[in-house]
């Protein structure tokens, strides 16, 4: 009896285990063929010969993409803006839904429709334009982070946390003396960290793939972040594959592997930083707090 | 409770201390690369201010540094140029909003067909005919009539446009060493067309034993094939505008003429022979040369100046390639290529604080001496030869940039001139490279003709006169009123129907009756209307 | 008579006070939960509300010149446009057709998935799923999608090369309308579901591991964990995800909608939003832009209420 149904959680942990493989499998292979793209040479990437394994490899399109063009400063302005936008809006969300997952707060029910009103119903692009343009905003990186500075789901899924942690863990605090802002900080932000940190990944991807907002608010060239850049320069460049005589070849032949490149390039940051998020969803914390 | 709120007090400094992190995005914000400008002769309280809007390319920082720039600041120095710089990828998000915010550049960079009517619906812009004759002598000497019809509004000029553009870029090209092993010529008429593109499919055109060759890579919207159309007297026409023609002294849309139907019926067929490569029509945007250039497809209907680049691609996989171009195929209706038509311009803004001076910045890329000097490829002495001793600029020769190999790049890498859309500096290229001014005195125009022709093979330069020789072109001039309820719709429909059509998804006859009756019924009679009222 | 209406006037003065006094005792009792939604609502009124007020160029004849509120009024004009368009209909079919599907395989996968994650007790194996199936959300569709056109291309993709091997006709996927949409959900199950996972697995590592403990000692499998420890762990997530999720019901997905059709399949792929920008923002009408924005967010604000109601009838919780 204690045998078979050893066997059997072990049988189905191999199916597991293989079924998650297989998935993961499939869904990272267009990755890794762009990766595969990105190394390899014109021809056999526009005959359909390269999968997942480049096919006349060559460093030639990163060299490009990295010498050419405003290419390090696109990476520090977006890493600027990322990081700046980050930090306000992890304030700023976490500000405003600390109070709002407080059900006995006087006034809340009427704060929350209004703000699940303006999700719903966002202003339109012209409004929206003229009011960050009001602020004085335009051509600055402040357009591409105070009117984005709450993602109103982001908030939500973090007040919903909030209100499901135990109302006895602040009642205690409040009887020891604690204001509110030391209940928020000292009990319930170390409680969060996970969904903290979740939400901290998704503003910071977010932010780094930024492209809309700084097309309309930004008219500079040298405070662009990197993927008005890489997009700019495939653009262009495609464009140039019509017209290109003879002595523009070298520079447009590797097309298919530029804009390859410019993917993977562009993706890297992202790809590093996950391992240190990951960190905190694998392990689990304690609710220590709570046993008591 | 007075220690409990003290310590609130400074809990709450410690959470809002906007201050810390304002600091921190203050420091962020800081303009880039500012610094290395170089303010000339005037402070800067006392210049004019010029915004100029254009679509980018390249580095922007490259670009304020360049001798260009330098020589564009000299040309004017009572004025201080802001460039704004709109990337190319995203003009078409950007432009609605600027027209619907009025945000528009002193010298708003836009595309006539589209973005005029807008403007003028709005009034944002102003009337720029007087202007150029004022101060644009230079520009009204080069700009060829074509280029103007699209910019005149209710019998006013409004742009000032920029650049003296190839109207007649396309052309039909084939494998000339397929056509070869088959033992055919060039196709002449749109009959021997269609047994080319069967042959290049079904006959092994390259001779490896295996069926791995096609005829032709339909574009998504079949909108750039218009050879196979011209053949049977209609055309779609590449811009969105479509493609309309004088018909017993009245404008008509060539899409409800019969000729379209016969048209479709012929591509039709060939497709049914498998004529085509199978990924014709429903391939995205931008890779309708892609098959032609991987050595798949035999047969490409694209811009004269693409043959080399072609050519050389092709040759990575088949060392005996080349590519030829051909006349447009003959058929029932005539031949013909269609030209793209120049629809971008300059306009300037009710908003702009010195309008003539706008048309004078323009004015000045178009004075032959200033020209002579800025319209090279590459930037003056490091990826060109500078001006030589006529005061004119000198390319790089292919040949010359091989030689220099590795210097080459460290060249290029140096001005960080990646693009050849070189944003303000558009003003003056043409898509085709140099194009001499019809302005210059013989022996300048000489000089720049001949550049010309040392940059491209013989047999590009043939199929740019074959380009020249079928070219056909749209005679609606410009949008009417009534384009903007209905055209989207029209096209839509008009866009699935042909492509249905060709692929043979539905039944032709149904079809065309179907789409006569949608046109009749969703403004098609309006629009030709108006567009006979201009 | 007099007396008693002496009386009430007191009661009804006596109550005005007991609100104030109320709303003042409250601002006092509460004041550093107000405080902390200063910064939040100033950004809100800034940036949501005072731009919101231009929405109402749905009704108007929205004219630069005229500015937003001097523009001309046209009452519902630009909603008959909208309703009226010969393409409407089956827009609206093909949208809430593809929205329906999203709901129903999109919405769980990554719930499945972070459960199944979950169940890998190998660290390392746990970690490279996890990280290998959240690297696709990094490629744009526009390059999703040419690859998708490769893999499934009638010519030589890899897809119909395993069609063909069987004998079968190759099928050319992108030009028959009736695989639209199932491609449009498959890729979307392979490219976001391991990036959607994320926030379960973040809130699967803060359920108690006690819960699993006692569990255990009862007796529980891997299966009865996961349904009475794990889930319920999830409920509330799950909930509040998809109260969300259905307010934009009908945002299917602009981009990888855009990217993937083409004329041969737009009587299944033509959806609210990819007309919307062809009739709407590529020819600056604004306000019918913003019109068409009204009728999906109406339909939203609609599904959302009901969808809280439901959760509370069910007593789980709702968003508000």
């Amino acid at each position: 009896m204690v045998a078979s149904s050893n066997f059997r959680f072990r049988l189905e942990s191999v199916l597991i285990y293989l079924g998650l493989g297989i998935f993961a499998f499939i869904a990272v292979t267009p990755f890794l063929h762009t990766i595969a793209r990105s190394f390899s040479a014109e021809a056999p990437i526009l005959r359909g010969e390269v999968y997942i394994w480049p096919v006349g490899f060559s460093f030639d399109a990163y060299e490009r993409l990295i010498i050419g063009g405003t290419f390090w400063l696109a990476y520090r302005n977006s890493f600027l803006i990322t990081t700046s936008a980050t930090l306000v809006q992890m304030i700023m969300t976490i500000l405003c839904a600390y109070p709002l997952s407080r059900t006995y707060l006087p006034g809340r029910n009427i704060l929350m429709t209004l703000i699940v009103f303006q999700m719903i119903f966002p202003p339109s692009l012209i409004p929206f334009y003229l009011t960050v343009r009001e602020v004085g905003l335009i051509d600055s990186w402040g357009s591409l982070i105070w009117p984005y500075a709450i993602n109103t789901f982001n908030m939500i899924v973090l007040k919903s946390y909030f209100q499901a942690l135990p109302r006895e863990l602040e009642e205690s605090a409040i009887i020891d003396g604690a204001n509110d802002f030391k209940v928020l900080i000292y009990i319930m932000l170390p409680l969060s960290v996970p969904v903290l940190l979740t939400l901290t990944l998704f503003y910071v991807v977010a932010n780094w793939n930024l492209f809309l907002p700084a097309i309309f608010f930004i008219n500079d060239g040298n405070k662009q972040p990197l993927q008005v850049i890489l997009r700019d320069m495939i653009w262009s460049m495609q464009l140039a594959t019509q017209t290109a005589s003879a002595d523009d070849f070298e520079r447009l032949a590797g097309m298919e592997a530029l804009k390859a490149s410019s993917v993977i390039i562009a993706a890297i940051p992202m790809l590093v930083a996950y391992p240190f998020f990951q960190r905190f969803f694998i392990k689990g914390i304690l609710l220590g707090a709570i046993k008591g | 409770m007075s220690a409990q709120s003290k310590l609130t007090r400074r809990q709450a400094l410690k959470l809002m201390g906007v201050g810390t992190f304002s600091a921190y995005l203050a420091a962020c914000a800081a303009p880039a690369g500012t610094s290395e400008m170089d303010d000339s002769e005037m402070p800067a309280g006392e210049k004019k201010k010029i915004s100029i809007s254009h679509i980018g390319g390249g580095s922007v920082e490259a670009s304020e540094k360049s001798n260009r720039m330098k020589l564009l600041r000299a040309g004017f120095p009572d004025i201080e140029f802001e460039n704004r710089w709109v990337s190319y990828a995203a003009y078409l998000d950007k432009i609605p909003v600027q027209i619907a915010s009025g945000d528009l550049a002193d010298l708003q960079f836009c595309n006539a067909f589209n973005d005029i009517p807008l403007m003028m619906e709005n009034e944002v812009i102003i009337e720029t005919g007087p202007l150029l004759e004022q101060f644009g002598q230079n520009i009204l000497a080069v700009t060829p009539e074509a280029a103007w019809a699209s910019t005149v509004y209710d019998g006013r000029q409004v742009a000032v446009t920029h650049n003296i553009y190839d109207l007649n870029i396309w052309c039909s090209q084939y494998r000339g060493d397929w056509l070869e092993s088959l033992g055919m010529g060039i196709p002449e008429t749109i009959d021997e067309y269609g047994e080319v593109l069967r042959a290049f499919t079904n006959s092994d055109p390259d001779g490896n034993g295996q069926d791995d060759t096609y005829g032709r890579l339909l574009y998504n919207s079949v909108r750039f094939d218009d050879d196979f159309f011209h053949a049977f007297g209609v055309a779609v026409g590449h811009h969105l505008n479509g493609f309309w023609r004088q018909r017993d002294g009245r404008l008509e849309l060539d899409w409800v003429q019969p000729g379209m139907k016969d048209a479709l019926a012929w591509m039709s067929s060939v497709w049914a022979d498998g004529g085509y490569h199978p990924d014709s029509i429903s391939i995205p945007l931008g890779q309708k040369d892609n098959a032609f250039r991987a050595g798949i497809a035999g047969n490409v209907y694209t811009a004269w100046s693409a043959v080399d680049f072609a050519q050389e691609q092709i040759r990575t996989v088949a060392p005996e390639a080349t590519v030829v171009a051909g006349p447009a195929p003959e058929g029932p209706g005539g031949r013909g290529y269609t030209g793209e038509g120049w629809p971008w311009c300059f306009v300037i803004p009710i908003t702009a604080e010195h309008p003539e001076d706008c048309v004078r910045v323009i004015d000045w890329f178009f004075t032959p001496d200033i020209a002579a000097q800025i319209i090279c490829e590459g930037v003056l002495g490091v990826t060109n030869k500078g001006l030589n001793e006529n005061g004119w600029c000198v390319e790089f020769t292919p040949e010359e940039k091989k030689a220099m190999g590795e210097e080459w790049s460290q060249k290029q890498n140096e001005v960080q001139d990646i693009s050849v859309f070189w944003g303000l500096w558009l003003t003056i290229g043409t898509l085709g490279g140099v194009q001499a001014f019809p302005t210059f005195p013989p022996d300048m125009k000489k000089h720049f003709d001949d550049m010309l022709a040392a940059k491209y093979s013989d047999e590009a330069l043939a199929a740019q006169v074959i380009s020249q020789e079928y070219l056909k072109i749209t005679e609606k001039p410009r949008p009417v009123q009534a384009d903007k309820e209905f055209w989207p719709g029209l096209q839509t429909r008009f866009g699935e129907f042909i492509s249905q059509a060709v692929a043979g998804t539905i039944d032709i006859d149904q079809g065309w009756s179907e789409w006569l009756d949608f046109f009749e019924k969703n403004g098609g009679p309006l629009l030709t209307e108006q567009v006979n009222e201009i | 008579m007099a007396t008693s209406a002496v009386s009430n006037s007191t009661a009804t003065s006596g109550r005005r006070r007991t609100f104030w006094a109320q709303f003042l005792f409250n601002a006092w009792t509460y004041r550093y939960l107000y405080l902390m939604l200063v910064f939040p609502f100033v950004f809100f009124i800034i940036f949501r509300f005072y731009p919101m007020w231009g929405n109402i160029i749905a009704f108007k004849k929205y004219q630069l010149m005229h500015g937003i509120w001097g523009s001309e009024w046209v009452g519902f004009k630009h909603f008959n446009t909208l309703f009226d368009d010969p393409a409407f209909m089956r827009v609206l079919r093909n949208t809430v057709s593809i929205a329906v599907f999203k709901l129903v395989f999109t919405f769980p996968a990554p719930i499945l998935l972070a459960l199944f994650i979950n169940e890998v007790r190998h660290m390392a194996y746990k970690r490279f799923v996890q990280t290998v199936v959240y690297v696709p959300h990094f490629l744009s569709w526009v390059i999703y999608g040419a690859i998708l056109y490769i893999v499934l291309s009638p010519a030589n993709g890899i897809v119909n090369n395993v069609v063909a091997a069987f004998g079968l006709e190759k099928v050319a996927f992108f030009q028959k309308p009736g695989y639209f949409q199932p491609i449009v959900i498959i890729s979307s199950l392979l490219k976001e579901t391991g990036w959607a996972a994320i926030i379960y697995l973040a809130t699967i590592a803060t359920i108690d591991l006690t819960l699993y403990e006692a569990a255990i000692i009862d007796g529980a499998n891997r299966w009865q964990l996961m349904r009475y420890v794990t889930l319920p762990g999830l409920a509330m997530t799950i909930v509040t995800l998809f109260i969300l999720q259905i307010g934009f019901f009908l945002n299917v997905g602009f981009e990888q909608i855009f990217i993937l059709q083409n004329n041969m399949v737009l009587m299944t792929a033509d959806v609210i939003e990819t007309f919307i920008y062809r009739v709407g923002i590529r020819q600056a009408r604004f306000d019918f832009t913003t019109a068409a924005g009204l009728f999906n967010g109406l339909v939203g604000m609609v599904l959302v209420l009901l969808a809280d109601r439901l959760a509370k009838r069910l007593d789980l919780p709702g968003i508000f």
